[in-house]
């Protein structure tokens, strides 16, 4: 049976000003061009990280680039990734965080497409670390999303465990929630995006992490702490 | 805790390991990507204190000189001027990137160029903008001026290289034959012929005369980023992605030595004046009479954040200075032949003391990556350039 979470399909220009075939275009221009050591891709939470102060303090240190496109399904972001985007470079690390958009799929189509995508990027960058990132939950209270969201992440731990160059990143979905499963909106603003700052935060530290463990290199970041604003002030309290 | 579990596996600790495994539920595989991490980030956290620390005793340095007067330059001779904080000038008006700065030989002029495709042309002593030079149709990554200061010559990653007349500012000629990104161009020292460097993996000499290209030097195997001659013209170097250092000899494109020590793409490359052999001497312990090089020398800058010091005649690296926190993206010898100024992604410029090979002062230069530097050869001025899109001027004393 087909799936469509798993064929890749461009995005159709329903609105009429060709946004998402422009975009397309400027990051093959990226990719033709540049010399990034760290590629993300996916949809809006990956796309909004670079309008926060994180991205600069953060990624752009490590030579980044940001591929992310609001409203991408897995099969957009799967038709991207065979049309280019990840052609010429040769990044260390590639960050995929997608999925949330395909609300109308079931947990295995979903996990298919994914995992499709996972194999293309495999494909056009072999010897890459590849890093998939779990779903965030979403709404306000618990609902269907959230439990299909926890059902794919299960099933991606499992299927990507012994896969070669990848790792699978999930943030505990308590960072995102008070005690009684109520989701904060001073993380996720409108209960399915990140807020920029505390809760791109929650994201970005343990892949930031994750991200210079793979490339061996610690290559001096700002602290990322809300709280003190150089890392200078953590040491000389310790 | 796999990190602490390699420690304790590379080191011996075979029962002290099993236990902490099993404490802390690991599996008894030890992970080859954790090799070596927990040194490299306790180590990490020590080079972060030593900032710490650097920075305090910066900070007291420096409200020292605001509170007694910045340093006399009668306390200091020309050869030990280097830069310092805060810069003369700021100038914007490139709207993109910059991506190389370079001092004209003998105006209080200088010029930058950008991935805006322009070319701009600044007076460094009353910072004022004087005009641009259009022409080129996509990013335009080097400039350099030929010895009398009479000819401008450009290259970009539209793959073409424009000569200008530097009175009326014309291009006077446009070279085709790379077949990729142009990204470094420089004179002959007389002045008839212009060698280029691209990530077409070639490096070529043309004819200023007739804009022919006259010979092509093959050898790297990825993009060749840099080329520059050697004071005398017998002696090309150049560097590439392919993470080595080659120099050539001119005449006959041999390659004399390929230079392989770094560990990522080698951006940029300098040769050492004259100036600068007793320093070299000394910082590589040769001081005995007999031992005494004569180079030539070369600098090379690397993004594994290091650069290097080689001799040339016996293809050599005669030491290394780190220090950069990113990739080193620009590098100048001081004309006095005792500093080596550099330009890096972490944001800062550093003044190398080669006789002790030791980082002899950090600046922080731009909000953003700096992508170039040149030092006048008798002004003391420096100028970077930015990813921040702007130009500084620096004075030295």
């Amino acid at each position: 049976m087909p799936n469509p979470a798993a064929e890749a399909k461009p995005v159709d220009d329903i609105q009429g000003d060709g946004r998402w075939m422009s975009l397309h275009e400027a990051f093959l221009r990226d990719a033709k061009e540049k010399e990034p050591e760290v590629v993300l891709i996916g949809d809006l939470l990956i796309a909004k990280l670079s309008q926060s102060r994180l991205w600069q303090q953060m990624f752009e240190p490590l030579h980044s680039l940001n591929f992310g496109i609001g409203g991408d399904r897995t099969e957009n972001v799967l038709w991207r990734v065979l049309n280019g985007e990840l052609d010429q470079i040769e990044p260390k690390v590639v960050v995929l965080l997608v999925g949330t958009n395909n609300y109308d799929n079931t947990a295995d189509e979903v996990t298919e497409g994914i995992l499709a995508i996972a194999r293309a990027i495999r494909e056009k960058q072999p010897t890459a670390n590849l890093i998939v990132m779990g779903l965030l939950p979403r709404g306000e209270k618990p609902n269907p999303l959230r439990e299909k969201h926890a059902a794919i992440n299960k099933r991606l731990a499992e299927e990507l465990q012994d896969i070669p160059l990848t790792t699978f990143l999930k943030i505990d979905d308590k960072e995102f929630m008070s005690a009684d499963d109520i989701i904060r909106r001073d993380v996720l603003y409108d209960f399915l995006n990140l807020t920029v700052d505390l809760g791109y935060q929650k994201l970005c530290e343990p892949l930031l992490e994750e991200i210079q463990n793979l490339m061996g290199t610690f290559i001096k970041v700002e602290s990322t702490s809300v709280e003190t604003s150089s890392i200078g002030g953590d040491i000389a309290t310790n | 805790n796999k990190a602490i579990a390699d420690y304790l596996y590379s080191n011996g600790f075979q029962g002290a390991l099993e236990h902490f495994q099993k404490e802390a539920g690991l599996s008894p595989e030890i992970e080859k990507k954790f090799s070596g991490l927990l040194e490299k980030r306790w180590t990490s956290v020590i080079r972060l204190q030593k900032k710490v620390m650097d920075l305090e005793t910066k900070l007291t340095e420096a409200e020292e000189e605001v509170n007694s007067g910045a340093p006399t330059r009668d306390r200091r001779q020309p050869g030990e001027w280097i830069p310092r904080p805060p810069e003369r000038y700021c100038l914007s008006g490139h709207r993109s990137p910059v991506t190389r700065v370079v001092f004209h030989p003998y105006y209080s002029v200088m010029v930058s160029c950008s991935e805006d495709a322009t070319i701009r042309v600044w007076d460094y002593e009353s910072g004022d903008y004087e005009r641009s030079l259009k022409g080129h149709t996509d990013s335009v990554q080097d400039v350099a001026f030929d010895s009398s200061g009479k000819f401008l010559v450009s290259c970009s990653a539209d793959m073409t290289i424009k000569l200008w007349d530097f009175n009326g500012y014309e291009c006077t000629k446009t070279m085709f034959g790379h077949d990729h990104n142009v990204s470094s161009v420089t004179f002959m020292p007389s002045g008839d012929f212009v060698l280029s460097s691209s990530r077409d993996k070639t490096i070529k000499m043309w004819d200023v005369a007739t804009g022919y290209c006259v010979k092509t030097y093959t050898g790297h195997r990825e993009w060749v980023r840099m080329v520059k001659v050697y004071q005398d013209g017998s002696l090309l170097a150049s560097c590439s992605n392919d993470q080595t250092v080659r120099v050539w000899v001119t005449a006959t494109k041999e390659c004399k030595a390929e230079l392989r020590e770094h560990e990522h793409v080698v951006e940029c490359i300098a040769w050492a004046p004259d100036s600068a052999q007793p320093a070299i001497n000394e910082a590589s312990g040769t001081e005995a009479k007999s031992a005494k090089r004569s180079g030539p020398f070369l600098i090379s800058g690397s993004r594994d954040k290091t650069l290097k010091m080689w001799d040339v005649s016996v293809g050599l690296c005669l030491f290394t200075l780190a220090g950069h926190d990113n990739w080193i993206r620009g590098v100048v010898f001081h004309p006095g032949g005792k500093y080596i100024l550099s330009a890096a992604d972490d944001k800062t410029i550093r003044a190398w003391d080669i006789q002790n090979k030791r980082n002899h002062k950090v600046l922080q230069a731009h909000p953003h990556f700096v992508t170039s530097i040149d030092m006048h050869r008798n002004a003391p001025y420096v100028i970077t350039g930015s990813v921040d899109t702007t130009v500084k001027v620096w004075e030295c004393r």
